[in-house]
């Protein structure tokens, strides 16, 4: 009986990774302004909600409880005792011309500008606009009030705004979404 | 001021929407790639922790830690090697001081020297406890499973800690550190939260590093002998560390007294360009066998919300 539990436990988890886990990568990414780290990040992360999966319910949530990880894993790294930046792979710039291509310009951009944020501010904006999340519950997951989380995102994209200068020249499509949790 | 809003939470979504779109895929680190990687690092820490736990009751039954620890570290190697190796597998079990400065050097772009932090610390590795003052207000201490680190009040309010100047973690779960490999745990894990731990070293000099006999040593009170290791390029450091290199001074009860680490960078964001940024870790250790005690920071300052919702 515990073989077979055990084995439904993996095969629940594996289906979960396989369709969750580029999403999740993703998002982590963007969290951390940096590719390798994310990994890093979505890794610990994942092991830790697969030594917890027999103890949580999972048929819900499972993206709740990972994303839950994922931020407060990636607040724990950041406790660095300096602010100071240790060198990390510069992103390669992107071409331009064609519609896709600007489009992945204009993706490459903003991520250079999002990873220049503050932690919080960045958190805030990946959680509120790219999550999706209300309000209340970023500030749950940050330990903040909502009025900061408005802050921060009311902030974050100031200095976004302020650090992608005019991208009006570019072809954003209006339309495109994150994949949905 | 709705209309405001809602246009501003339309172009975050726009502007979310497409960093999160154009990120280039890889097959290789998602889906089935990214299963591989947890099983892997879920199979390494079983066997680190059977390992560990072999080692332990080993060292009891006995009796002998150290010589235990150096008989399964450095068979076959070096008399430079051996001699460093015990010395930090001594240091892993035993209770000591420790002052250690560190030092960066921007050396691309511009030429400047960074002011140093220094860290004072008592550190009892067996006992698992530790207390670590740094000179940037910051404090560390580590008792009963917990490591507590106290921040200033700045920093607390922007890590949403409600104003509460300590933090509390598990130990061994979320301090896991996020290293590919011995060399990136020593190259960044200084400027983490994380006390001093001299495994990361003992690896790496294990693996892949140089040891050479410098020569004669002494400081207050000792007398001994300079070894000196090197390492370029290693491996598991994405490319960003240009070389470690350092020097360890043993004295001749077998103690290390004294250690200086130098970890060059690449140029920011150039991978294997030249270095650009130069660490200098300069230890000094003293009163192996110390005695002292360590206690949790006051409940009331400390926030526990660390892993709030789904405790690991």
């Amino acid at each position: 009986m515990m073989r077979r539990g055990a084995e439904e436990i993996d095969e629940r988890f594996t289906a979960f990774v396989r369709s969750r886990g580029e999403h999740h990568l993703r998002m982590a990414t963007l969290l951390t302004g940096n590719p390798d780290a994310a990994q890093d990040l979505v890794q610990a992360s994942l092991l830790k909600l697969y030594r917890a999966w027999p103890r949580i319910d999972t048929s819900a949530e499972p993206d709740a409880y990972l994303r839950r990880i994922i931020v407060n894993t990636h607040r724990s790294w950041w406790r660095a005792r300096w602010r100071q930046e240790t060198p990390v792979p510069e992103v390669p710039e992107a071409a331009a011309g064609e519609d896709a291509a600007e489009r992945h310009a204009v993706g490459e951009l903003v991520r250079q500008a999002l990873a220049r944020l503050s932690r919080q501010q960045r958190a805030v904006l990946v959680l509120r606009y790219c999550e999706d999340l209300p309000e209340a519950e970023v500030a749950s997951m940050l330990g903040c009030s909502a009025g900061a989380v408005k802050t921060h995102a009311h902030r974050g994209l100031r200095a976004l705004r302020a650090s992608l200068g005019d991208l009006d020249h570019f072809a954003v499509n209006e339309n495109s979404s994150p994949a949905s949790g | 001021m709705e209309d405001v809003h809602t246009d501003e939470a339309r172009e975050a979504r726009r502007l979310l929407a497409t960093a999160f779109d154009t990120l280039p895929g890889d097959p290789a680190t998602a889906g089935d790639g990214l299963l591989r990687a947890v099983r892997r690092r879920y199979a390494r820490r079983r066997r680190a922790r059977t390992l560990v736990s072999a080692s332990a009751a080993a060292a009891v039954a006995a009796g002998t830690t150290a010589a235990v620890l150096l008989s399964v570290t450095v068979a076959g190697a070096s008399p430079a090697l051996a001699a460093v190796t015990s010395a930090l597998s001594r240091a892993s079990g035993a209770s000591f001081r420790m002052n250690l400065k560190v030092t960066q050097h921007i050396v691309v772009p511009g030429d400047s020297v960074m002011r140093p932090l220094s860290i004072a610390g008592e550190l009892d590795l067996k006992r698992n406890l530790v207390e670590e003052t740094l000179s940037n207000g910051w404090q560390t201490r580590v008792v009963g499973g917990k490591a507590y680190t106290k921040v200033s009040p700045a920093e607390a309010r922007f890590d949403g800690a409600r104003g509460k100047l300590w933090t509390e973690e598990t130990l061994g779960i979320t301090t896991e550190p996020p290293y590919r490999s011995a060399a990136a745990q020593v190259a960044w894990d200084f400027n983490s939260d994380r006390p001093f731990d001299p495994q990361a070293l003992l690896a790496l000099l294990k693996s892949s590093a140089k040891v050479v006999d410098e020569g004669s040593a002494s400081g207050p009170g000792w007398t001994g002998t300079r070894y000196k290791f090197s390492l370029s390029h290693p491996a598991g450091t994405g490319r960003l560390v240009d070389s470690i290199t350092g020097t360890v001074d043993v004295d001749s009860q077998g103690h290390i007294r004294s250690m200086v680490q130098t970890i060059a960078f690449a140029a920011l964001g150039k991978p294997g360009a030249r270095a650009g940024t130069i660490y200098t870790l300069d230890f000094t250790f003293s009163d192996f066998g110390v005695r002292f005690s360590v206690v949790p920071p006051p409940s009331s300052q400390v926030d526990h919300r660390t892993g709030v919702g789904v405790q690991f």
